[in-house]
């Protein structure tokens, strides 16, 4: 860009000092871009780390905006006043009539346009004088709405961060005036004073993009187990106004809505055993965008998280005491169940009690179990509330009346059964005395304790 | 030193135009010089130049002139804690000074004298032993302006120099305290004569004919200092001393056919230099006698005592007390009957929880507590000081001594008689004492982390704050060694903190790992409660552990309690934090690459923080942030 001149009397008329050093400003904020420095502490410390983290920006660049050069020019405005009896009077002269005077620069954009202005006395009389050159910048900030990246990935353009001019929106046609600062272009500045301020756009223009992410909270979970899912959008001092969270399966392209509002974070009680993808769109008022895709794994219930919830506890120990009630020395039996969870009610369920045959002392107990219950749903979707047999729990009998001692915990049998069923399997038991086993003769109060069979927990469905 | 050079240096960038500004004088000056060299000399020519290499440009040049000078004189200040040394005249001691560039007040404040018919201005400079502030006083002793102190600034930055060995937990906090009295800058105190630049000059003529017309006076003939040497034979003097079982013995040696009375005194403080009677009135005869000090002081007392003898009977205005004990104790005119002692009496009640002796201080200066007139009593009780000149305005005052040092430290409970100062003219009674408890806390630091840095130790009323008005450091390196090897403190650290008002404090401390004095943010860091605690009296135990996380979630207590306003008994807090640095990255990484950032350690560790820094060191190359455009 050139430089105008500037008109050569004005140095003789004003007094602004020549050895000043003039300043470029820029107009119409002091703002410029430089890349984020961070600080690389050796062993960073979490909360430096969210610090360090709260500088990232997400503002790329550097690009440029799109100058419509027939709608381009610079204006040079230029008022004489003198004769008057005072510095005000003459100044207020100027003022009036600086804006009759002008010139166009056309498809001109200066870096020293501002103004030069000044009051002088001379001969008893006062004048004033203003010369201002101002920009008219007109240009588009931007082709398209979306930014991709060197590595080709496409983002949202939330603003355009046009250097000092301003933020816009992404395809958006401007028409920039400045330099504007009025109040010292126009007032009144004293008697006898000159000033002279030089001002430039600074154009080097960047996006600020607009990334959402979801945070899934925790990553893996279990049946009946609450989740969070929190809507992230960068950047942050912008909130949404709507968010759409979506879940499919990993194998499948049909995606689900789980909630659609204006709320950014989700909290669900895990329902559907699987694995899933989840992603949010986040809205603003003139932008959407939709976060990278999460993965999500719905696991069946653990051994430990079943032998942890409270119905479980209760109806086992319910089967313990009737197991021990219906010992005799003549007799003994085993009793089990099949173990649900109802994702539907939020509860663990239980099938009818299996009662195994009364034996007497020499003979081994047994129960046999009934048909394993149907899932209610063979293939649910992801926002299904089924019920799935996850478990089968019985009982092993005491030996306070028989003659020899025994293994206690499950036998290979317990195992073959629960893996075939592929049900994690729960035995109560008396806990052992010594080498794993308790003797004859043991006393039907003696501890006991449940017994982990077969599989930790149910296989995950595709 | 370093500190106080930090003080300076801190405001040089605002002085640089006039600091290039007084070059180009300076070498104007220069230039005039030499152009008069060819001419007659009327003055001396390096003087001139010595003192105009001094010249002051602004307040803050006349406080660099200071500063080197109060540090100069400060290993030379007797070692007595009241004494400040006073009108020092500084080197150079006139220094050309451009008024108009000191502020008004300053300069409307300047009262002057005129030395060889040219007009100085006296000027004293001091450094405030509260506020640490620098002060600048005229001839009349008037506060003409103030310094603020700079960030940060240690006064016993010289001290920590010379002596780091006293800021370990070896250190004893009393001797601590106790050279912190004694190397206080605060002591010194150095005058200057300012000059208007154009009287130089003259003063320097005026200056040169007034001692040319001296030595032509004199006979040009040189000075010499005569000595005198007392005769032993006519005076009394100790001839002998030497250490025995009950005490110290000693041989005094008197004139033949001396049979006065003798009397001995002691002194500790040889400054203020008033004496306390060791004996009274001993017997002589032949021209020696042997006296053994069995005082308590012997065994319990000063380690450093002077003895002085005296006639016991000779008493010239006949006031009834002898010349001897009117000079040495009473500091009474033994030539005037009207100048002798008086009784002055009272009580000293307390009724806070230390203990220790109480010592009831006669000072002739607001700020002294010498003992060199004081009483001692083993516990709060009426008193009588029958030993106390007349015709003299005192400092009654009195404190206990809790630890037994003989010197009454900031944390001890004291108290003055509320009609200070007492002008003396005869007996007087009533002067009571209502010793009061000082507010102090006393602690231990803990940290077991890597962070190294001075640890600031703060108490403040008000939460959210790091105020440092009752603040105590400790210095992370605590010595230099003779080969320069450096020692390091180790945690835990001992600390205390004296002299506040009587408040509930929130006592926390940082270490200040960019040495910048202040807390930043993720500096170790510790609060000794929840809670302030009420400190009215000397509170001990107030231990603070510094980088504390009660909840393991990464984020230390003082973080999450008192900075980003999370539970430090919450560990999901610290998850869910982490869990959203983890996002921002993965949202910034995927809108630059194709593919997803991994995340390959367990959350939380020291290995996935530095993994997460990594890739925000990555990621911040190709993001922008907006800012002002450089100067």
């Amino acid at each position: 860009m050139n430089g105008a001149c500037r008109i050569a009397m004005v140095l003789g008329l004003l007094t602004v000092s020549a050895a000043q050093a003039q300043t470029t400003n820029l107009y119409h904020t002091n703002r410029v871009f430089s890349p984020i420095v961070l600080t690389n502490y050796p062993n960073i410390s979490a909360y430096r780390l969210v610090n360090m983290a709260s500088q990232l920006t997400e503002v790329v660049g550097t690009t440029n905006i799109f100058i419509n050069t027939n709608a381009t020019k610079a204006v040079e405005y230029e008022g004489f006043a003198w004769g008057y009896e005072s510095a005000n009077a003459a100044w207020t002269s100027v003022v009036a009539v600086y804006q009759s005077y002008s010139r166009n620069h056309t498809n001109k954009i200066y870096d020293n346009a501002g103004w030069v202005r000044g009051t002088k006395e001379a001969y008893g009389s006062w004048g004033a004088y203003l010369w201002y050159l101002q920009n008219q910048i007109s240009f588009t900030t931007s082709v398209t709405n979306v930014w991709i990246s060197p590595h080709g990935v496409t983002n949202r353009i939330l603003q355009v961060l046009v250097g000092s001019l301003g933020d816009y929106p992404p395809q958006t046609n401007v028409l920039d005036i400045g330099p504007t600062n009025w109040a010292l272009i126009t007032n009144y500045l004293g008697s006898g004073i000159a000033t002279d301020v030089v001002y430039k756009a600074n154009l080097d223009t960047y996006y600020e993009l607009l990334i959402p992410d979801l945070i899934v909270m925790p990553p893996t979970n279990s049946l009946l187990m609450t989740n969070v899912f929190m809507a992230m959008s960068y950047p942050t001092r912008f909130p949404p106004t709507n968010y759409l969270f979506e879940v499919r399966r990993a194998a499948s392209t049909n995606w689900y809505t789980i909630t659609n509002g204006p709320s950014s974070a989700v909290t669900t009680v895990v329902a559907v055993a699987g694995t899933f993808n989840v992603r949010v769109t986040a809205w603003l008022t003139n932008a959407v965008a939709i976060s990278t895709e999460r993965e999500f794994v719905a696991q069946f219930p653990s051994y430990q998280e079943i032998i942890a919830n409270t119905a479980v506890i209760q109806r086992t120990s319910q089967a313990w005491s009737n197991t021990l009630a219906a010992t005799t020395s003549t007799g003994r039996r085993e009793e089990g169940f099949w173990i649900q969870v109802n994702t539907q009610s939020q509860r663990y369920e239980f099938a009818a009690t299996d009662i195994g045959p009364t034996v007497g002392p020499y003979t081994n107990a047994s129960v046999r179990p009934r048909s394993k219950p149907s899932d209610s749903h063979l293939t649910p979707s992801p926002i299904d509330r089924p019920t799935y047999t996850i478990a089968y729990f019985h009982t092993h009998t005491p030996t306070t009346y028989r003659p020899h001692g025994r293994a206690v915990g499950p036998s290979r049998a317990d195992s073959l059964f629960h893996n075939n069923y592929d049900v994690v399997g729960v035995v109560q038991d008396y806990s052992a005395i010594s080498g794993g086993n308790i003797p004859s003769n043991h006393p039907i109060g003696s501890a006991s304790q449940l017994y982990h069979s077969g599989p930790n927990r149910r296989t995950l469905p595709p | 030193m370093v500190q106080k050079l930090k003080r300076l240096f801190g405001r040089v960038d605002l002085r640089l135009l006039s600091g290039l500004a007084v070059v180009v004088l300076a070498a104007t000056l220069i230039l005039a010089v030499a152009t008069e060299k060819e001419e007659a000399v009327y003055f001396d020519k390096a003087e001139y130049d010595a003192i105009f290499a001094a010249r002051v440009e602004t307040i803050y040049d006349l406080e660099q002139w200071f500063v080197p000078q109060q540090y100069a004189l400060l290993p030379i200040v007797p070692p007595v804690a009241d004494f400040v040394l006073k009108g020092q005249p500084g080197e150079p001691g006139l220094i050309p000074f451009t008024a108009e560039k000191f502020p008004k007040e300053f300069v409307k404040g300047l009262v002057g004298l005129r030395e060889y018919s040219v007009p100085v201005y006296p000027v004293t400079i001091a450094e405030n032993p509260v506020t640490r502030a620098v002060e600048f006083y005229n001839l009349e002793g008037q506060l003409i302006h103030t310094l603020s102190p700079a960030t940060g600034y240690d006064p016993f930055a010289y001290l920590k120099d010379k002596m780091p060995a006293l800021y370990t937990t070896r250190a004893h906090p009393d001797t601590r305290a106790y050279w912190e009295r004694m190397l206080d800058p605060a002591r010194v105190q150095i005058t200057a004569r300012l000059i208007e630049p154009d009287d130089v000059e003259h003063w320097l003529y005026a200056k040169a004919q007034v001692l040319a017309a001296q030595a032509e006076l004199e006979g040009g003939g040189e000075m010499m200092m005569m000595l005198l040497q007392e005769s032993t034979t006519t005076n009394i003097y100790f001839s002998k001393m030497a250490k025995v079982t009950n005490g110290l013995s000693m041989t005094i040696v008197y004139p033949a056919g001396f049979t006065n009375g003798l009397d001995i005194f002691m002194c500790s403080e040889l400054v203020p230099e008033i004496w306390s009677f060791a004996a009274k009135d001993l017997p002589t005869g032949g021209t020696n006698l042997v006296w053994v000090d069995t005082n308590n002081w012997v065994q319990t007392g000063y380690p450093v005592r002077m003895y002085a003898a005296a006639d016991a009977t000779t008493d010239t205005d006949g006031d009834g007390y002898p010349d001897g004990r009117e000079l040495m104790v009473y500091q009474t005119d033994p030539n005037a009957a009207t100048s002798h002692p008086a009784t002055v009496s009272g009580s000293v009640s307390y009724t806070g929880p230390e203990t220790g002796k109480v010592y009831v201080v006669f000072a002739t200066e607001s700020e002294s507590w010498s003992l060199a007139k004081s009483l001692t009593l083993t516990s709060p009780a009426a008193y009588v000081n029958s030993e106390i000149g007349n015709h003299q305005s005192y400092w009654i005052k009195a404190f206990r001594d809790v630890n037994g040092n003989l010197t009454r430290d900031a944390w001890e409970p004291w108290g003055a008689h509320a009609g200070n100062p007492l002008l003396v003219t005869g007996d007087v009674s009533g002067i009571d004492i209502a010793m009061q408890d000082v507010p102090s806390v006393w602690g231990t630091i803990s940290y077991s982390g890597a962070a190294t840095g001075d640890v600031y130790v703060v108490a403040i009323t008000s939460s959210n704050s790091w105020d440092a008005t009752h603040q105590t450091v400790l210095p992370w390196i605590t010595s230099g060694g003779l080969t320069g090897e450096q020692y390091f403190a180790s945690f835990p650290m001992n600390y205390s903190i004296a002299g506040m008002p009587v408040s509930n404090y929130w006592i926390r401390a940082f270490v200040d790992e960019d040495y910048n004095g202040v807390y930043t943010p993720g500096e170790p860091a510790g609060q000794h409660a929840l809670n302030a605690i009420p400190v009215s009296n000397r509170v001990a135990g107030v231990g603070i552990t510094l980088g504390l996380d009660s909840d393991g979630d990464g984020f230390t207590d003082f973080e999450e309690g008192f900075v980003s306003g999370m539970n430090p008994d919450d560990a999901q807090d610290g998850i869910t934090a982490l869990a959203i640095v983890r996002s921002k990255i993965r949202a910034h990484w995927t809108a630059i690459n194709a593919t997803a950032p991994t995340f390959s350690h367990p959350p939380g560790s020291q290995a996935d923080l530095n993994e997460l820094k990594e890739k925000l060191m990555t990621l911040a190359t190709n993001f922008f942030v907006g800012g002002p455009a450089a100067p």
